[in-house]
């Protein structure tokens, strides 16, 4: 029964906590079950907050049982990724640089999750500040991936997010991302993974990486979660420079409507001329795509610019906003950066200014260009990654500057994205594609994940981890 | 950054580096030029079509 309640979606399970059919303290219960048998194989969270935990599910369950149903997220358990701040718990960014780091606040997305009733059950692993990638230096294990743990990557920088949610170890998960880093690891562990639109969900008390290109979203089992759980977290906030003052739908009722006449633009040329993916990668979308057809959509190719020009311009601004962050630290007490972060961040500082003032100039044109283009579509679809999960390495942290992800593009221009599963390869790893929306339009591509959802099987197959 | 010729070796990063108030181990230099190499490639392909009136993205989504 347990293991039931762990592979309930946050839509099953709220109508279960708000009539009292399930209890929120058994729910914790079980999930911290799950975690003390599981997680040791994964190692997907850094910090279990178990005390924490039960007094918000009893407070959660007290406040139910005498009529203070707050909603969909009440009594939820959900983890957070360890480069967003919990007041009076300890942060880390998975490094040993902020190993003591006790925030005295919480990021604006844990203050409205609190308020939306949800349970933490405690802080998830990541690349090091988001950036890094796994070495043996580290102060905890890399994260494994639950749908092979022994070979499999999780992607990142959101690993434990990822993780945790397919293993069932969370029901729903906040993660960040600056260039992929929610749909990266959503595409590898086979979950929902939505980004959504610069400015939709606050900044304040996520640790930074890149302050042009930073998102926080959610991570969930199905997209209809990460709709409850963005309807949560969305929203104005005063103390985010960059938060933008937008109407906020009912993201839920919009998963309702039909998407049928919905026209969709499909780019194939990021990786058709230069850099195919793998065949199964490929043949898994190009059967969503047919799906989509049957749902009514209206499929068109797109061609954007090269994928090159996103990534240079992503990698000059990233690369200098970094180090900008991390100037002092990597200047004083280098050592306590992993080993496959100091390389990667050091050269962040030898960027010229006038470098730094092209890709912003760059990125204009490109903002300016994909919103033209965006007038004569309701959404895009693209691979999220060129194949499953790779092997899990912990010495061979290169590839995140050789090939052009699949995803920056999107951080450069700031429009929503969601990762959704299509299927598996052949030794059973999840197989993805992301579906792109219009800036503030995160209501569409959630619709279009959740239709695909519903007419296909992948959401009932889960990691065989017991 | 911008030498479209120019393929930093391992002398001139050390030496870059130092000015910046930065060190790296030896073992990591390699790795690090190459980085460096990439976000040279990077910024000289970025300027390509740039024009004098060009903006820069400091509020990114127009509406």
């Amino acid at each position: 029964m347990a293991g039931e309640l762990c592979y309930l979606s946050i839509a099953e399970a709220g109508p279960l906590l708000k009539s009292r059919q399930l209890s929120a303290v058994e729910l914790t219960n079980a999930f911290l079950d799950r975690i003390e048998r599981i997680d040791s194989r994964i190692h997907s969270f850094v910090l279990v907050t178990s005390e924490e935990a039960l007094r918000q599910a009893k407070a959660a369950e007290n406040e139910i049982a005498s009529g203070r149903y707050r909603g969909p997220m009440h009594g939820i358990p959900i983890g957070l990724k360890d480069l967003i701040e919990t007041a009076g718990i300890r942060t880390t960014a998975h490094s040993k640089v902020l190993i003591d780091h006790i925030p005295g606040e919480d990021a604006t997305v844990v203050s409205r999750l609190r308020e939306a009733g949800a349970v933490l059950l405690g802080k998830l692993g990541c690349l090091e500040f988001a950036h890094g990638s796994p070495s043996a230096d580290q102060a905890w294990p890399a994260v494994r991936n639950p749908w092979n743990p022994e070979h499999g990557f999780t992607g990142g920088s959101s690993t434990g997010s990822a993780s945790a949610v397919a293993a069932g170890l969370v029901m729903g998960a906040l993660g960040t991302d600056t260039g992929g880093s929610i749909r990266n690891p959503a595409s590898f562990c086979g979950i929902a993974g939505l980004m959504p639109t610069y400015g939709r969900v606050s900044r304040k008390g996520v640790i930074p990486y890149s302050f042009s290109l930073d998102h926080c979203g959610p991570m969930a089992w199905t997209a209809e979660d990460c709709a409850i759980m963005l309807q949560a977290i969305a929203g104005y906030d005063p103390d985010d420079p960059g938060s933008a003052n937008v109407v906020i739908p009912d993201y839920p009722a919009a998963l309702n409507e039909e998407i049928r006449g919905m026209r969709i633009g499909v780019i194939r040329h990021f990786y058709e001329s230069h850099l195919p993916p793998e065949d199964e990668m490929r043949l898994a979308f190009e059967a969503a795509l047919k799906e989509l057809t049957q749902l009514g959509a209206v499929l068109d190719e797109v061609r954007l610019r090269e994928l090159e020009d996103y990534d240079d311009c992503k990698v000059i601004i990233s690369e200098a906003e970094f180090f900008a962050v991390h100037e002092k630290d990597l200047i004083e007490r280098l050592q306590d950066y992993g080993a496959n972060l100091r390389f990667r961040a050091l050269p962040g500082g030898l960027i010229r200014a006038v470098d730094y003032i092209q890709a912003q100039r760059q990125r204009h044109k490109l903002v300016v260009e994909m919103q033209t283009l965006f007038a004569g579509y309701d959404a895009m679809v693209t691979l999220c990654t060129y194949g499953p999960a790779p092997k899990m390495s912990t010495d061979e942290p290169t590839h995140f500057f050789q090939r052009p992800n699949l995803t920056a593009v999107f951080n450069v221009t700031g429009n929503p994205a969601i990762s959704i599963c299509t299927g598996f390869d052949r030794m059973g790893l999840p197989l993805a594609m992301q579906i792109v929306g219009k800036p503030f339009d995160e209501a569409t591509i959630l619709r279009i994940a959740h239709a695909y959802e519903q007419t296909t099987p992948w959401r009932r197959r889960r990691p065989s981890l017991v | 950054m911008a030498d479209d010729s120019h393929q930093p070796s391992e002398e001139e990063v050390t030496l870059m580096l130092k000015r910046a108030g930065l060190t790296i181990a030896p073992e990591q230099l390699e790795r690090c030029c190459a980085v460096v190499a990439r976000l040279e490639a990077a910024a000289r392909r970025l300027r390509k079509d740039l024009e004098r009136s060009d903006e820069p993205a400091s509020v990114f989504i127009r509406r």
